[in-house]
C-alpha cells in the first residue's frame, strides 16, 4: 500500500458549516482509515462527525469504512484524492466551505453556451489539479447513505475517472466559485459510473459555474424520471448515459 | 413587535380608552366565530365580525377606506434582507421599520390624494386606529409578505389572518370605495425555495421535448380554483360596491442573459400562466388590469449596470442550483451561503421597480 498522504491536521469541528470550527492539534491523517478513525471521534452535530483536513490528503491503495456520516472539510487549499481505493461509507459530505464568504459577490463564469445555443463550443480538459479526485475506485454508500460534494472556491476542480459512485440516498457534486476571483471550478468525468437509486433516491446532480466535461459515463438513478442532472457551464459530453441538462454531444 | 408593544407605543397617541376598547375586542372576540365585515356606524371588528365597541370618542368614527391594496411582498417594498418575517406582529409580514422601497401603493396614493400612516409601527388600518389629531388615512394597504392565495382564501373564511389579529385581506377588499389593486398567486409555485425541483422538470423537458414546467404549474392554479374564485369574488364586490379594481400582472424576475436559462424560462412560463389566469378571470369581471411585464424589460434581477427593478442582482442558474443542492438528509448547511443568495436572487421590486409599478396602474386608472 502507498501512501501519498503529506500531513493533515484533524480538528474537530464544535459547530456545523459555516458556524465556527474549534480546533485541536491531533495526529496527521494520511489514510482513509485514519479519517475514518478521526471521524467516529469527533463531536457529532447532529448525529455528523466533522474532520478538518488543511493539508492534502491523498491515498492510494486502501480500502476502508467509514461508518458515521461526516463531514470532511478541506481548508487552506487543501485536496482530496482517492486511488485504487475502495471507500465504504455512511453519509459522505466533502466540502471546502466558503464560511461567510457573500455568494452576491461571486464571480460569473466567462460567457459561455447556452442549452438552447449552437454551436457547442469545445471544452477542454481542466487546467490544474482538482480540488476533489476520484480514480480507479469505488465509493460505495451504506443503505441509506448519500454523498455530497461542495465545492465553493475558485479552481474547486473535481474529477472522476475509471470509477463507480454508488450512493443510495443521492449523489451530488457541486462546485461555485464564491471568490472574488480566479477561474470558476469545473467537473470532469470519464469511463465511470454515477448510482443513486434509493430508495428514496434524491437523484443526481452535477453543477459547475466552470466547464463540464463528460466522457464514456452512465449515470443511473430512480429520481428525476431516471435521469441524472449535469448544469455545468459550458458542457459537453460524449458516450454517456442517462442525463440531462446542459451538457451536449460534441 | 408584539401587539401589545405596538399598542403601548402607540399609546402617546391613542387614548388610553380606545386602546383599552381596542384590547377587548381582540380579546373577547372569538377567533373566526363571526360572519361579516362588521363595518358600520357605532360598531367594527378587526377580525372577528360586529363588535359594540364603547368609549370611543365621537371624533374616532373607524374609516372606511377608499383605496385598498392587497396582494404579497411585493406591496411591501421590503427586500428579502430588510423583511424580519413574523406575520404574528406585522399585518404586512415584516416586523420590520423603514422598507427600503417605498411600496407602490403609498405612491399611488400620493398620485390619487389618499392618505396613509408613515408610522415607523406602519399600522395604516384606517379601521383600527381613528385618533384624534392623528389623521385618517384613506388607504388600506394589506398585502403580506409571502401570503399565497390559498392563504388568503382560508384567511377569508375564518375572518381573520392566519397569524396575528390583522383582518383577512380579501374581507379589507371587499370595503373599498374607490379602488383595488392588486394579485396574489405568485408564492403557490414556491419558485425560490424549490428552484432545484423546477430545474430539474426544465430539464426533464429539455431532454424528453415536453412540457412538465407548464403542466405543473397548470396543476397548481387547478388546485387553487376556489381560491381564485374567492379572490375574485372579493373583487367583485367591491366593484359593484363602486370601486375602481385593478388587478396586477407579475413581471419577470430574472434577467434573460448568460446562465440565467432555468431562473428566467421557469420563471416566465410560471408568471405567464399565473398571468393568463389572472387576466381571464379580470377580464371576465369586467376589472382592469395593470401588466408589470413591458414595464420591466430588461431591468430583471441580473441585467447589470444598475438597470435592476429588483433588489437582486443576480440570475445565475448554476449558483443558484448549487447552492439549493442541499440533500434532505444533510441536517444543516452553512449559514451565510444560503441567506446571500437569497440577497442575490431577490425578486421583490426596489424603489425603481415600485415606482415603475405604480405608473403601470396609475396608466390605467380613469
Amino acid at each position: 500500500m502507498k501512501k501519498l498522504a503529506y500531513g493533515g491536521v484533524l480538528v474537530l469541528a464544535a459547530c456545523a458549516l459555516g458556524v465556527g470550527v474549534a480546533r485541536s492539534q491531533s495526529a496527521v491523517i494520511t489514510s482513509l482509515a485514519e479519517l475514518s478513525s478521526a471521524c467516529e471521534s469527533s463531536d457529532k452535530t447532529a448525529g455528523f462527525a466533522s474532520v478538518v483536513l488543511d493539508h492534502d490528503l491523498h491515498v492510494r491503495d486502501e480500502r476502508a469504512t467509514l461508518a458515521v456520516p461526516c463531514i470532511v472539510y478541506l481548508r487552506e487549499g487543501a485536496s482530496l484524492a482517492i486511488v485504487d481505493s475502495e471507500l465504504r461509507s455512511a453519509h459522505l459530505v466533502v466540502t471546502d466551505d466558503a464560511g461567510s464568504m457573500p455568494l452576491s459577490e461571486m464571480t460569473l463564469p466567462t460567457p459561455g453556451t447556452l442549452a438552447t445555443e449552437k454551436p457547442v463550443p469545445v471544452v477542454e480538459p481542466l487546467e490544474g489539479v482538482a480540488r476533489v479526485r476520484i480514480e480507479r475506485s469505488t465509493l460505495t454508500g451504506d443503505d441509506d447513505a448519500g454523498l455530497l460534494v461542495r465545492l465553493l472556491h475558485a479552481e474547486g476542480h473535481i474529477a472522476v475517472a475509471d470509477s463507480t459512485l454508488d450512493y443510495p440516498a443521492s449523489s451530488w457534486m457541486t462546485t461555485t466559485n464564491t471568490d472574488r476571483t480566479g477561474r470558476p471550478g469545473g467537473f470532469e468525468a470519464t469511463g465511470s459510473t454515477f448510482r443513486s437509486v434509493g430508495p428514496p433516491s434524491e437523484g443526481i446532480w452535477l453543477v459547475a459555474s466552470g466547464p463540464g466535461r463528460l466522457i464514456d459515463d452512465r449515470f443511473e438513478t430512480t429520481a428525476n424520471d431516471g435521469l441524472a442532472m449535469v448544469v455545468t457551464a459550458p458542457c459537453q459530453h460524449s458516450n454517456v448515459t442517462g442525463i440531462t441538462g446542459r451538457c451536449h454531444s460534441p | 413587535m408584539r401587539f401589545n408593544q405596538l399598542l403601548a407605543r402607540r399609546s402617546t397617541l391613542v387614548p388610553a380608552g380606545a386602546v383599552l376598547a381596542a384590547m377587548m375586542v381582540l380579546s373577547v372576540t372569538p377567533v373566526g366565530a363571526a360572519e361579516g365585515s362588521g363595518y358600520g356606524a357605532g360598531t367594527y371588528s378587526i377580525d372577528s365580525g360586529p363588535v359594540e365597541l364603547s368609549g370611543w370618542p365621537s371624533s374616532s368614527t373607524p374609516v372606511i377606506p377608499k383605496y385598498v391594496a392587497f396582494g404579497d411582498s411585493l406591496t411591501t417594498g421590503f427586500s428579502i434582507p430588510r423583511c424580519v418575517e413574523d406575520r404574528e406582529s406585522s399585518p404586512w409580514g415584516c416586523d420590520s421599520a423603514n422598507p427600503p422601497a417605498r411600496p407602490y401603493p403609498n405612491r399611488i396614493a400620493d398620485a390619487r390624494g389618499y392618505t396613509y400612516s408613515d408610522d415607523p409601527d406602519h399600522y395604516d388600518d384606517p379601521a383600527f386606529f381613528p385618533t384624534p389629531g392623528y389623521p385618517d388615512v384613506t388607504l388600506d394597504r394589506v398585502g403580506i409578505w409571502g401570503d399565497r392565495i390559498d392563504e388568503a382564501a382560508l384567511s377569508y373564511g375564518n375572518n381573520m389572518n392566519e397569524k396575528g389579529p390583522w383582518k383577512a385581506q380579501l374581507r379589507a377588499v371587499e370595503l373599498a370605495t374607490e379602488l383595488v389593486t392588486g394579485a396574489l398567486g405568485i408564492n403557490d409555485f414556491r419558485l425560490t425555495g424549490d428552484l432545484k425541483q423546477w430545474a430539474a422538470l426544465y430539464f426533464q423537458d429539455y431532454h424528453f421535448g415536453e412540457t412538465r414546467v407548464k403542466e405543473r404549474a397548470y396543476d397548481i392554479i387547478d388546485r387553487r380554483d376556489a381560491a381564485f374564485d374567492q379572490m375574485f369574488a372579493s373583487l367583485r364586490e367591491a366593484r359593484d360596491n363602486g370601486a375602481t379594481v385593478v388587478v396586477t400582472l407579475y413581471y419577470y424576475f430574472y434577467h434573460d442573459g448568460f446562465d440565467c436559462d432555468v431562473t428566467h424560462d421557469v420563471t416566465k412560463t410560471v408568471v405567464d400562466i399565473l398571468n393568463q389566469e389572472l387576466k381571464t378571470r379580470a377580464e371576465g369581471f369586467n376589472l382592469k388590469v395593470a401588466d408589470f411585464r413591458p414595464a420591466f424589460e430588461g431591468h430583471g434581477a441580473g441585467v447589470g449596470n444598475g438597470e435592476e427593478y429588483t433588489f437582486g442582482t443576480d440570475c445565475s442558474t448554476t449558483k443558484a442550483v448549487a447552492h439549493e443542492t442541499i440533500p434532505s438528509w444533510m441536517p444543516f448547511i452553512g449559514g451565510a451561503g444560503q441567506e446571500a443568495i437569497k440577497r442575490g436572487y431577490d425578486p421583490h421590486p426596489n424603489a425603481k421597480g415600485t415606482k415603475a409599478m405604480a405608473y403601470v396602474i396609475l396608466g390605467v386608472l380613469p
